[in-house]
């Protein structure tokens, strides 16, 4: 079932075969200034899509496989090059582009200058990775200061990067994380094992983040490099963690100052903080000892928030910030047709957007209810008039390229008379609530019309973000426009919709809509039991297919992250790994920042 | 000297009553810090707790607030529970820029408010009055924000002539300081050119109708002299009040126009901290907005003194 409209992008064609597209941009509608500037990006996509594999194949990572560096530092991402191939290798068939992609030279990267990156919002409980929770910004700040562990290459694997390697034992309950040697931080310490300790230790005394690295048991030095992490229970994606917020590495004098740490970064990373002023900006400059030999390439990144979407907008125009992030389908439209700004798009390992129900309590906790309302939401006219038509609809929590994504799971489509059969003239009425901003105020609208079209009685409602996530947390809410789950892996987000996570209402619980289901839990638990790549996709389909029927949210889209940049940005999202290969180029709106540079042809 | 002891006194009673009520009405907002802090992550209701004890939110209001004020008077007004920055810092880090943001629209304001009031009163009924009445309340209705984008929009985007976003210190650079606000300030300001400019108006009509500026006219005086140094000065006692209490509004429009325009002055600091229950942040920026407000308005009240020697000599008699 192909879920799309006409309006999406090709990229979507590679995305709904669950596979790495990252930033592909769509050829049609990028200028030819642009597409050159993004060829290689284009060619990375296409080679990682012949790395990838069929799924079905059960693809290469299996119980005890080992993700191994190659050591040493060697030279980054250089210029020069000219794009790998397209067409042989690009499903899509875009081979119109391929021609011109193969035959350009890229040009050769430039040292200098200054950029400045536009966020969507700030990252207000400052820079300590295991204390303050990261969003998008937080996290694209971190790929600047500090560096990660690992990094996902463009098949969605986490490949080594301040880590030589991260290795399992063969029944998962211990990984090895050994350091390359020579790395240093910015305030002049070695990175060591004990820093690995330190950072490990941290988030699992943090509630904020300790919550996902339950399975941790201990970590252990073994040697200057070697860090052992010890688990309670088999846990076979301990890596998949490693390159978002956990794998970011502090120097241990920056999580020692409790008090100042957070506001004064101190990482491994391409640049170094230099200030930071809340809602304004952070300033970071180049760390002339970075150990990637070439990068970056900037003297001086500035983030600057920018939270009101039509300013954010202006301020590109008007030449203010040079480029930003955004997960908002009207910018991205505007974006695609004008020839002065490029756009790399991506909704592959992305967030769903959802309605979460609270199925402990009426009306929610009748599945027929739930499936009633999943067969009264007519996604593709959401789509079309919240999205431009621009997203693809989703169908669970699974997104595309995710183990256990399917096209087809059997979640209720569109259907009213199927949703009036199943509500059988009962009077259903809840409450529909999200956050106060014009944007989900109209989205909630439109529900309501369509919900109502079905014999539900919807009320509205509003809440701040604080009240919103505090009645979430104990139960407190009827219906909530939500967007979570996402990432490399469908274990990240095993805690959310566990039974055990499952409070009662009135009790905290981390499982907001307390839907328990002892199939799902025991698909999801065997699903990080083991390694074995082809089983674990079996698995993960199978508890897809049971969270389609039980129905504890209703779906809508995925989110479509993009990046806008002025053209003369160079290599948006064209990062090459230590070890070779790329990284995936745009996940979940993240990407490398070290690779950027400005070209005055452009 | 009694007069200003007084009027310390019942400053001081102001800004007690009116930061102890930021406190309560802080508190009946939905929402609580520690679960912000640490609840969505999976912490226990007993961790919780802790989080509450030790950020001192257990305990009653009225002990809250004592211990707050204690602090406060020896200018300790704690740390951020979000950020961990010190919220003495942050105020010193956004005051000047709102204080800049809001000079600089009361300049553009008043630079075009003075002499629209001025020529108005003295072409009083005609075709320029009302057009410019006509013009002046169209931005009077329009809300900040609107206006806000309509400049974006226009300045920005159109001709690309000022920055949409770009806030600079003034220690940086003058120029892209005063570049950074120009729109921000004429968001904030237009809309009251309408009062400024109708309250001078109003006055200077009556003002032009007194025997004095008469006898001036009669003896010949250019009548710009004796607008500008006969008639204004009498007339500006209205103005100048009106000027010291919309401080208070401009305060609130700065929270919005801070918004549009991503400026770190205070008003965005209060959205911030009102998102994230940040209460010992917001209890600070209110009782520093409190401060600043009486203060301005005890000044309004002392220049009256200076512009006008019958307030003075009522005062000395009542006194």
């Amino acid at each position: 079932m192909d879920t799309r409209n006409d309006n999406q992008m090709p990229v979507g064609e590679i995305v709904s075969q669950g596979r790495l597209v990252g930033a592909l941009p769509d050829p049609a509608i990028l200028s030819r200034r642009r597409f050159l500037g993004t060829g290689a990006a284009l060619g990375v996509g296409a080679v990682a899509l012949v790395a990838c594999g069929d799924d079905d194949d059960g693809g290469s990572a299996t119980g005890g496989e080992t993700t191994t560096g190659t050591g040493a530092s060697e030279p980054a991402t250089t210029g020069g090059d000219t794009g790998p191939t397209v067409a042989a290798t690009n499903p899509t068939g875009a081979a119109a582009v391929t021609t011109e992609a193969t035959v350009a030279p890229q040009p050769d990267p430039i040292p200098g200058g200054r950029l400045i990156y536009g966020l969507e919002g700030e990252n207000s409980q400052g820079f300590n990775p295991t204390t303050a929770r990261f969003g998008l910004a937080g996290i694209m700040i971190g790929r600047a200061i500090f560096d990660p562990l690992m990094l996902p290459d463009d098949t969605g694997k986490n490949q080594p990067f301040l880590a030589e390697s991260v290795v399992p034992n063969a029944d998962f309950t211990e990984w090895t994380i050994t350091l390359r040697p020579g790395i240093t931080f910015h305030d002049g310490s070695p990175l060591v094992s004990a820093a690995i300790k330190a950072n490990l230790d941290a988030h699992l005394a943090s509630f904020l983040t300790r919550q996902a690295l339950l399975p941790v048991a201990s970590v252990d030095i073994v040697d200057d490099l070697t860090t052992s992490v010890k688990m309670n229970t088999p846990w076979s994606v301990f890596d998949s963690l490693l390159s978002g917020q956990f794998s970011f590495v502090a120097a241990p004098s920056m999580l020692a100052d409790t008090e100042n740490g957070g506001a004064n970064p101190v990482g491994t990373g391409p640049f170094i903080f230099k200030e930071w002023q809340l809602d304004s900006h952070l300033i970071a400059t180049k760390n002339p000892n970075y150990w990637r030999e070439g990068l970056p390439y900037l003297e001086e990144i500035e983030f600057r928030p920018i939270i009101d979407i039509a300013t954010r907008t202006a301020a590109l125009r008007a030449g203010d910030i040079d480029l930003y992030h955004t997960n908002n389908p009207g910018e991205i439209v505007e974006f695609r047709d004008d020839d002065n700004f490029q756009v790399a798009e991506s909704d592959a390992y992305a967030e769903t957007n959802y309605v979460m129900l609270n199925t402990a309590k009426a009306p929610f906790d009748d599945v027929t209810v739930r499936q009633a309302l999943a067969y009264a939401s007519n996604v593709e006219e959401f789509n079309t008039i919240r999205n431009k038509g621009i997203v693809a609809a989703s169908n669970g929590p699974f997104s595309p390229g995710q183990l256990g994504f399917l096209e087809d799971n059997g979640y209720p489509q569109f259907d009213l008379d199927k949703a009036e059969e199943l509500l059988a003239g009962r009077d259903i009425s809840f409450t529909l609530a999200s956050v106060p901003d014009t944007f989900n105020v109209e989205n909630n609208n439109l529900l309501k019309a369509q919900w109502e079209r079905a014999g539900f009685s919807v009320e509205l409602a509003t809440f701040e973000q604080a009240a919103l996530i505090n009645n979430a947390l104990v139960g407190d809410f009827e219906a909530y426009y939500f967007r979570l789950y996402g990432g490399l892996d469908p274990d990240n987000y095993y805690h959310f919709l566990i039974g055990a996570n499952a409070g009662e209402i009135g009790a905290i619980a981390l499982n907001f809509g307390r839907w328990k289901n002892a199939e799902w839990d025991d698909l999801m638990t065997r699903g990080r039991a083991t390694g074995d790549r082809a089983e674990r996709k079996e698995i993960y389909e199978e508890a897809n297919r049971v969270h389609a029927r039980e129905v504890p949210n209703v779906y809508f889209f995925y989110t479509r992250w993009a990046i806008i940049a002025k053209n003369d940005v160079a290599d948006l999202v064209k990062y090459e790994l230590p070890d070779g290969g790329f990284n995936l180029p745009l996940e979940i709106g993240r990407h490398q920042v070290s690779q950027l540079w400005v070209n005055p042809d452009a | 000297m009694a007069y200003f002891a007084r009027k310390i006194g019942f400053l001081l009673i102001v800004l007690i009553a009116v930061t102890f009520l930021a406190a309560a009405l802080i508190r009946l907002l939905p929402g609580d810090p520690a679960t912000v802090i640490a609840g969505a992550s999976g912490a226990t209701e007993e961790e919780l707790d802790q989080v509450r004890t030790d950020l001192g939110l257990d305990d009653p209001l009225p002990v809250q607030y004592v211990g707050w004020l204690g602090d406060a008077v020896q200018l300790d007004l704690g740390r951020s529970y979000i950020s961990k920055l010190e919220v003495r810092d942050t105020i010193s880090e956004r005051a000047p820029v709102s204080f800049q943001l809001m000079l600089y629209a009361q300049i553009i304001t008043l630079l075009i408010a003075v002499p629209l009031g001025v020529f108005t009163a003295y072409k009083a009924g005609t075709r320029f009055d009302r057009t410019a009445n006509g013009i002046t309340f169209a931005f009077l209705s329009l809300p900040n924000f609107v206006l806000g984008f309509l400049l974006i929009y226009l300045f920005a985007v159109k001709w690309n002539l000022l920055p949409a976003s770009d806030y600079q210190p003034l220690s940086d650079s003058i120029v892209g300081n005063l570049k950074g606000l120009v729109l921000p300030a004429l968001s904030l300001g237009l809309g009251q050119v309408a009062v400024y400019s109708r309250l001078l108006r109003v006055d200077m009509i009556a003002t032009l109708q007194e025997d004095y500026v008469t006898m001036a006219k009669a003896k010949g005086l250019p009548i710009r002299r004796v607008l500008w140094r006969h008639a204004l000065r009498p007339s500006s006692l209205g103005l100048l009040t009106v000027v010291g209490v919309n401080v208070g509004s401009l305060i609130g429009g700065a929270v919005v126009v801070e918004q549009v325009f991503q400026i770190p002055g205070v008003g965005l600091g209060l959205i911030g901290a009102i998102q994230a229950r940040d209460y010992i942040v917001l209890q600070g920026l209110v009782a520093f907005v409190a401060i600043v407000y009486v203060l301005v308005n005890f000044s309004v009240d002392v220049l009256y003194a200076v512009l006008d020697p019958r307030v003075r000599h009522a005062r000395a008699s009542a006194a």
